[in-house]
């Protein structure tokens, strides 16, 4: 009764101030060259409205007491997340001009995973970490990226693209941000 | 209430075996009971930052009054054969019986005998991470914002002399004990970020064994002052000094940004000298 599928295909890029020990979400656009960071969330557009009924699997199913059934609804993706990438629309040094992946340029930190760790995940690994066989309570998932690079230039924007497992992808593209350097 | 609960069995025991003290009552030929109250003062000495954390620099200390307070108890017992058995424990305000000085006694002479034993104490390590938080220029040197604390424990084994002199109601007994002690293990964990920056960083330390000789001289000064049918009650005072020269080694793991390629790195520190005196008084009873 509390199984729902859903589709990812939604995704929105917000700005995070990443200066201090913790981040926090941001409308400004300036940040520092060293702090570029980005909260990333793929959704149903939809959300809880949406939401449809999980078909159970014909034939006989197993007994589960209500005592252990979970009270929080549980959202199934028709189509799993297998890859991330990030692309700069910037030059963000004479090595990396705009149009380059620079996905390993990032790090990357997924709530409620290894809760226990201080330390980020590669960005690379984010796609398995993401892929669930569903998600607790809303039929979304989101994340955080950083950049490691002390950028050179003034400006940085990037795009970034989800791929799902029917080879669909979603993009967004961040604010254009302003550079500023630490004293 | 968990500690006094670990001694309760203790106690349990003690009083169940008074019987068969009695019924060996010519193999201990004379019991003391004391309980008393003292302070201990530590005095470390400080050396200067290096590059490398030295967790002996945060030994707790402080100028203007000791350290710590402890209620003690102990029980010297005399058996035949000039053998005898000193036992003191000692306990801070969470009555956790953390300090122990155990010894065997043998007393060849009237003036002069010889001790082996056992000694443990705790002590404690404050704020370490304040290295970081001033070294480390660029990053928020700990993120944790906690009070750091760690306790302790100096354990070793001792030898030493026992030089006994009585007169009248008048108990004076001087030890020399001296023997190999160690610093107890221990882990920690400082994390870092970088300010106005992405980066973050977690360094882990695990300490080493970290024998060395110590010297531990006591004095203890009886007097009895009262007899109560076989019993005599009694003050006394007792004062000790310890002083170790030690360091403190460790590995170090470093990680930086994800868990993945940690840097290890094995280090020396250089030996501080320091040292504890600990003066006590308190009552005895003697049958």
């Amino acid at each position: 009764m509390w199984d729902f599928d859903f589709n990812f295909n939604k995704i929105t890029v917000g700005n995070l101030d990443n200066s201090g020990i913790y981040w926090t979400d941001t409308d400004d656009n300036t940040m520092y060259s060293a702090a570029v960071a980005f909260k990333v969330t793929i959704s149903d557009e939809m959300l809880l409205a949406s939401g449809v009924l999980r078909r159970s699997d014909a034939g006989f199913t197993g007994f589960t007491p209500v005592s252990a059934m979970s009270p929080e609804p549980r959202y199934h993706p028709k189509h799993r997340i297998t890859g991330i990438s990030i692309v700069t629309l910037e030059d963000m040094s004479p090595g990396i001009s705009a149009g380059t992946d620079v996905t390993g340029l990032f790090v990357a930190h997924l709530p409620h995973f290894k809760t226990h760790d201080f330390l980020y995940l590669d960005a690379e690994e984010l796609p398995s970490a993401l892929d669930q066989e569903f998600y607790p309570g809303e039929p979304s998932v989101s994340f955080q990226l950083f950049c490691r690079e002390n950028i050179a230039g003034n400006a940085a924007q990037f795009l970034i693209t989800v791929t799902l497992s029917d080879e669909s992808t979603l993009s967004a593209t961040t604010n254009p941000i302003n550079l500023v350097r630490s004293e | 209430m968990r500690h006094l609960a670990a001694i309760l069995p203790f106690l349990i025991l003690s009083l169940a075996a008074t019987p068969l003290l009695q019924a060996q009552g010519r193999f201990i030929e004379k019991k003391q009971a004391s309980i008393w109250f003292g302070v201990r003062d530590i005095t470390p000495d400080s050396l200067a930052n290096s590059g490398d954390l030295d967790f002996l620099n945060y030994l707790h200390s402080s100028d203007e009054m000791a350290e710590y307070q402890y209620l003690g108890l102990s029980a010297h017992l005399w058996f035949r054969g000039n053998w005898e058995a000193d036992l003191k424990v000692g306990m801070y305000d969470d009555f956790a019986p953390t300090s122990l000085n155990l010894k065997a006694i043998w007393m060849p002479m009237k003036y002069l005998g010889y001790t082996a034993g056992f000694y443990s104490y705790p002590q404690l390590l404050n704020e370490f991470n304040m290295f970081h938080r001033l070294s480390d220029e660029g990053f928020y040197g700990d993120t944790d914002s906690n009070f750091r604390q760690r306790c302790v424990h100096e354990t070793g084994i001792m030898a030493g002399l026992v030089m006994p002199v009585n007169y009248r109601f008048i108990h004076l007994t001087l030890y020399m004990n001296g023997g190999i002690s160690t610093l107890s293990k221990f882990s920690e964990k400082v994390t870092q970020k970088m300010i106005n920056g992405n980066m973050k960083r977690e360094i882990r330390y695990s300490t080493k064994n970290s024998p060395a000789l110590f010297f531990f001289p006591e004095a203890e000064l009886g007097l009895d002052c009262f007899r109560i049918g076989e019993a005599t009650l009694g003050v006394r005072g007792h004062a000790s000094w310890y002083a170790v020269k030690r360091s403190v080694d460790y590995k170090r793991a470093t990680w930086e940004w994800t868990y993945d390629n940690p840097v290890y790195e094995e280090v020396d520190n250089p030996a501080h000298r320091f040292s504890k005196l600990e003066i006590d008084a308190g009552l005895y009873l003697t049958w």
